[in-house]
């Protein structure tokens, strides 16, 4: 009897195990969904990044429209007018008002921090997760649940693991805790404030905490934002980034 | 004093001494272990000399002093294994907790123009291909990088350099001992060197604890050995050990709590409390036994306090206040050591007066079997002395002048040889980064101006392009030649850029990479250069520090002819070719003769790569391209110059020579022309060909046609340089490096904003705190002199007594000090603590002699009274401190060594100098013999 009932219980484990991590899957997809409900953003930011108590600010516009994503600096006064253009995690160009022409940036040093800020390019193209990620739910309480992230096998992500809290009612995530391939916490981003408009929601504070430089820390705060205006492709292509806006 | 001592013989009152002394010293005992230490070496630093302090400014500002270097050898460090080896000690190391960062070849980040086109960002070796033509290729990269090669690897890439930075705050031994556990886990199996200031540190104090470790037990058994050969008495000898050892006990104690640290200068001051200390009690002890032999001992006891008690506290006092002299330094912790080395003397002398006789009394001290056989001796030798008054008078006066002449040519140079053996870790990690890397010492010179200025950038290439001309330099380090190679992604050209806001964008780019830190200030208004040297020995590093100082000293204002030659000097120098006066000469004729414009048709050639690129706005068809090309630059296929792209490319010239008008009308027509060549191709192009095409594709081709013109007239140049320096030059970056510069030949002048620069570096501190040693020396000498000259006549009412008892601390001071110039020890702040002790025993030595010659039928008297108690402490610190110089602390080496020596030569000196300089009566060789004598009759003098 022993016999046949240790098989069956190993296999309903098995499947019980299997239909909670299809379920937490399901609930990173949803999350994905939250994060890409716009068709369209406009958003300004004020930057301040604080490194070793020293404490300086940037301000940015950023486009978005799919996985495309354009970058504008309007402060500091020498970084004005320079531009970023994201449209692949692959196809980065950076546009230098001072040299007055487009530079193709092919940039294997991914994780290292944009202009000196806790944001590495990857941090900046991660727009969803459930493509490179296994999920497992870890927490699951009344307002919020905690999904476990590991990189899937063969894909190419820059952590490989992401613990992330998640806001219940909206899916939408309010903590990442990233880990190195070591298992070391090297960073944390919290985000904070959403507010919404329609069913597109977007954090109003958003601060990465870089553990492995000091606690070096990156707070946007969000001064602007446009939802579905409908920004022009064109806006995404390299003959826009040198024209002024 | 009789009051004192009549007290201290009753037994409750010695009972209660003692216990209070050895209660008072085993808390003491306990608090003073607790004192913590100090590695920090820019504590000792004399704020008030202007080399320091521009040195402690820099190092606030910079850092650089806290680097750790870890040196690894191996046969290629482009291999696999060895790469993967170096990656994995990189990152453990980086994300070790007590290091901010570390930076080698597998980690060191490359701007470079990408291969198709655009800048391409990467680690420098992200992983070492498998084949081996992908290693040349990469060997080739690595090698052609000027800020790695020299600085993370060397030159024949057969060893790799880890800089490793503390984080903030660390101790600086716990850094040292992280990175060196870390880099040995990781690179097991590697020959590893451990270089740099917490190194160094961290190994002396090792070395110098291992041997007092290991050591001082001999040291002890030694000190009691004589002891008891002075005195027969290992009772004696141990409470006399007991009490100073109390003394210093409760300095420490004090120390603890008053929040003062432990350092490298204090921790000499237990040695000279103990030397100088120790000579109290002997002598109260030396007097109760001869006083023992025929006396009651408590009445012996009470009159030898009452008979030694007045002089040892002259003594005592005379070398405090010598030792709190000290405090008129301007060097802080030379103070504390004056102040907490007097107070432990203090100490000593109270216990020698009131513990030493309380422990007598309650252990029954009696006067030990046996006879002494130092005083009949020396009592023969002084009285042979006194006989030939005048030609010893001479003697020790030649001895002094050929010891003044000496000591004025002890060398007051810091020598960090002096602080580690041959053999020792640091030493072989120094001839380790010599020899791969070129030098393990730096000159820094540090500027201040406007860094974000294109023409301040191209002074600080001139300045230090004219420091790594001198031989005494091998490479240079500055914040010019990241700028030049970041711009080389941008623009293609390894210089610094035109415009004060390129330099701006481009320092925007390297913002949070924490090397830069270490070159320029976040607000770009200092740099700081660093200059290795070729050689660390002394007189190399003086010399090099003069050559900088004078280059500097020139000032920074090149002619852009002078930067330019500069700039090829180097170059030239680094692939191994000559540039002496004649090639320079030829050179300079080359750059002044006049160039011709660029060939449209390279132009044109230039700019269809880009078109065909992905940078162009829309990228061409690689046909199309060449089309585009040949009509906004006017040549081939019958375009005609259309005028457009020059007309943006020179606009100044075309605003004051053609009326806007006529430009405008030329533009028109340009792009009317690039629609007709491009509206073929719309398919192939995937884009609508119209008018704002067309006017994308030429406004995005004005600053490459500037770009290709300068290129290629600078290639023209370098073509010209090439024929004049007329030698084999094999080095393939040598042309690309002298085109870079041959953008600025024609510039009217590269005058910069105000430059203000300083040299600095350990070398230049080395210098400061070498000044400020002799000085504070010079000074404190005189003081403590001074103030013993005028305690003595005071307490022996007598100028001349005075004179007669420093006669032998000045003569001993001259001998010691003449003896170090002679065998080369340097004068520094270690060896500098020599002359309190100097004071401390010649002082003691002297009085006591002289006191008892004063009060004495004779000197025979005299002699036998005080000589046992004197060689006994003279030969007992020489011996336990010659035990310490046999370890392989090199520190210990030197004080060890030079305390023993000048122990023994203030206690000879001392039978030598008052008998030699006394005008009281001389003494006949038989009558001294006979004064020795125990039942000797007084005689009178």
């Amino acid at each position: 009897m022993r016999r046949i009932l240790w098989p069956l219980a190993a296999l309903l484990s098995t499947a019980a195990v299997e239909a909670r991590a299809d379920d937490a899957q399901a609930r990173l997809g949803e999350v994905d969904e939250a994060l890409n409900q716009a068709k369209d953003q406009f958003l300004e930011y004020e930057m301040v990044d604080i490194k070793d108590g020293k404490e300086r600010t940037l301000s940015l516009e950023i486009s978005m429209k799919g996985e495309r994503r354009l970058t504008a600096f309007t402060a500091p006064a020498d970084l004005r007018g320079t531009k970023v253009l994201i449209v692949s995690p692959t196809q980065m160009y950076v546009y230098l008002p001072a040299y007055k022409k487009v530079r193709r940036v092919a940039s294997h040093v991914t994780e290292q921090g944009f202009m000196g800020t806790t944001y590495s390019n990857d941090d900046l193209a991660l727009t969803r997760y459930s493509p490179k990620y296994n999920a497992k739910l870890t927490a699951d309480d009344e307002a919020n649940l905690t999904l476990d992230l590991t990189k899937k096998s063969g894909e190419e992500a820059p952590y490989a693991r992401i613990v992330m809290i998640v806001e219940k009612k909206r899916m939408l995530p309010l903590e990442m805790k990233y880990y190195d391939a070591a298992g070391k916490n090297v960073k944390t981003e919290t985000r904070s404030e959403y507010t919404c408009e329609g069913k597109v929601c977007a954090p109003s504070v958003i601060a990465m905490r870089d553990h492995t430089d000091g606690d070096h820390i990156s707070k946007l705060v969000r001064k602007k934002w446009k939802v579905n205006s409908g920004l022009s492709d064109r806006l995404f292509s390299k003959r826009s980034l040198a024209r002024a806006r | 004093m009789r009051w004192l001592a009549e007290r201290l013989v009753r037994a409750k009152v010695a009972w209660a001494v003692v216990i209070g002394t050895i209660v008072l010293a085993v808390v003491s005992g306990a608090l003073a272990a607790k004192v913590p230490h100090d590695d920090d070496v820019l504590a000792f630093l004399p704020r008030t000399d202007p080399d320091v302090a521009v040195f402690y400014e820099i190092n606030r500002r910079f850092g650089g002093l806290d680097v750790a270097l870890v040196g690894v050898a191996t046969e290629d460090v482009l291999a696999p294994d060895f790469f993967a080896q170096l990656a994995s000690a990189t990152k453990a190391l980086d994300e070790s907790p007590a290091i901010d960062f570390a930076l080698s070849l597998a980690n060191v980040d490359d701007f470079v123009p990408s291969t198709d086109g655009g800048i391409e960002t990467d680690l420098l070796v992200r992983e070492v291909p498998a084949d081996e033509a992908g290693r040349r290729a990469l060997r080739a990269k690595v090698l052609s990088r000027d800020l790695v090669v020299g600085q993370l690897v060397s030159a024949e890439l057969d060893a790799a350099l880890i800089l490793v930075f503390p984080a903030a705050g660390s101790d600086p031994r716990t850094f040292a001992d992280a990175v060196q556990a870390t880099a040995t886990e990781h690179l097991a199996g590697r020959k590893l060197a451990f270089g740099g200031a917490p190194f160094v540190s961290s190994y002396v104090f090792a070395a110098t604890q291992a041997d007092l470790a290991r050591l001082t037990p001999w040291a002890v058994a030694a000190i009691v050995l004589m002891i008891l050969i002075g005195f027969r008495d290992l009772l004696g000898a141990l409470v006399v050990l007991f009490s100073t050892g109390a003394g210093i006990a409760v300095s420490m104690a004090l120390m603890y709590l008053l929040g003062v640290s432990h350092n490298i200068v204090l921790s000499s001051m237990p040695v000279i409390a103990f030397s100088v200390g120790s000579a109290y009690g002997l002598h109260v002890l030396a007097r109760y036994q001869q006083l023992a032999r025929d006396r009651d001992p408590s009445e012996a006891l009470v009159e030898a306090l009452v008979s030694v008690g007045p002089t040892v506290i002259a003594a005592g006092l005379t070398t405090v206040a010598g030792l709190f002299s000290f405090l008129a330094m301007n060097v802080v912790p030379m103070q504390t050591f004056g102040l907490y080395t007097g107070l432990g003397v203090l100490v000593a002398l109270i216990l020698a007066l009131t513990f030493v006789p309380a422990a007598i009394r309650v252990a029954g001290l009696k006067h030990p079997r046996g006879e002494e056989s130092t005083s009949a001796l020396l009592v023969a030798a002084v009285a042979w002395l006194r006989a030939r008054r005048a030609a010893m008078m001479a003697v020790v006066l030649a001895v002094a002048a050929i010891g003044a002449f000496f000591a004025a040519r002890v060398d007051t140079r810091m020598n960090l040889a002096a602080f580690f053996a041959d053999d020792s870790p640091p030493a072989r990690a120094d001839r380790f980064l010599l020899e791969e890397f070129g030098g393990s010492q730096f000159i820094q010179v540090h500027v201040e101006g406007d860094f974000s200025e294109p023409n301040a950038l191209w002074q600080l290439f001139h300045l230090a392009d004219r420091i790594e001309a001198l031989d005494s330099v091998t490479s240079v380090q500055h914040a010019g030649q990241v700028v030049a190679q970041l711009n080389l992604a941008m623009q293609g050209a390894r210089r610094i850029p035109d415009e004060p806001e390129q330099v701006k964008l481009l320092y925007r780019f390297l913002t949070g990479r924490p090397a830069i830190g270490q070159l320029v200030t976040d607000d770009r208004r200092e740099v700081v250069l660093h200059a290795k040297l070729a050689k660390s020995d002394v007189d190399s590093v003086e010399r090099a520090l003069a050559d900088v100082e004078a280059i500097v000293a020139a000032g920074l204002n090149g002619s852009p002819r002078d930067v330019a030659i500069g700039r090829i000097e180097i170059a030239t120098r680094r692939a191994g070719a000559t540039f002496d006066a004649d090639v320079r000469a030829r050179v300079y004729v080359a750059l002044a003769a006049p160039v011709s414009n660029a060939r449209p048709e390279a132009v044109a050639e230039r700019l269809a790569v880009f078109f065909a690129s992905d940078e162009s706005p829309v990228t061409l068809p690689r046909a199309v391209a060449s089309e585009v090309a040949a009509v906004i630059v006017g040549v081939g296929r019958g375009a005609g110059p259309s005028g457009a792209a020059n007309d943006g490319a020179e606009k100044d010239a075309a605003a004051k020579n053609a009326p806007a008008k006529n430009a405008s009308a030329k533009i028109a027509a340009t792009l009317d022309r690039l629609v007709t060549t491009l509206a073929p191709h719309e398919d192939a192009i995937g884009e609508v060909v119209d008018r704002t095409l067309a006017e994308d594709l030429l406004a995005a081709s004005v600053t490459r046609v500037n770009e290709a013109r300068r290129a290629l007239i600078a290639m023209d140049r370098a073509a010209r340089v090439r024929a004049a320096v007329d030698q084999r030059i094999e080095d393939p970056h040598w042309r690309e490096h002298v085109t870079a510069v041959m953008t600025i030949v024609d510039a009217e002048s590269l005058e910069p904003p105000p430059l203000e620069a300083r040299v600095s570096g350990l070398p230049v501190l080395h210098r400061g705190l070498s000044r400020s040693t002799v000085d504070n020396q010079i000074t404190s000498l005189a003081l403590a002199l001074l103030s013993v000259l005028v305690v003595l006549t005071i307490a022996f009412r007598s100028l001349r007594a005075g004179l007669l008892a420093t006669s032998p601390t000045i003569v001993t001071l001259l001998a010691v000090y003449g003896g170090m110039g002679i065998l080369g020890v340097h004068l520094d702040m270690g060896t500098a603590m020599l002359a309190s002790l100097i004071i401390g025993a010649g002082v003691d030595y002297a009085v006591h002699f002289v006191s008892a010659w004063r009060t004495a039928p004779s000197v025979a008297v005299a002699v036998s009274k005080t000589a046992t108690a004197i060689w006994t402490n003279a030969m007992m610190v020489a011996a336990g401190f010659f035990i310490l110089t046999l370890g392989e602390a090199k520190t210990l080496e030197n004080v060890g060594g030079l305390t023993a020596a000048a122990m023994l030569t203030a206690a000879f000196a001392t039978f030598v100098c008052v008998p030699v300089f006394s005008r009281r009566a001389p003494v006949s060789l038989e009558a001294a013999q006979h004064a020795a004598a125990p039942e000797a009759a007084p005689q009178k003098s």
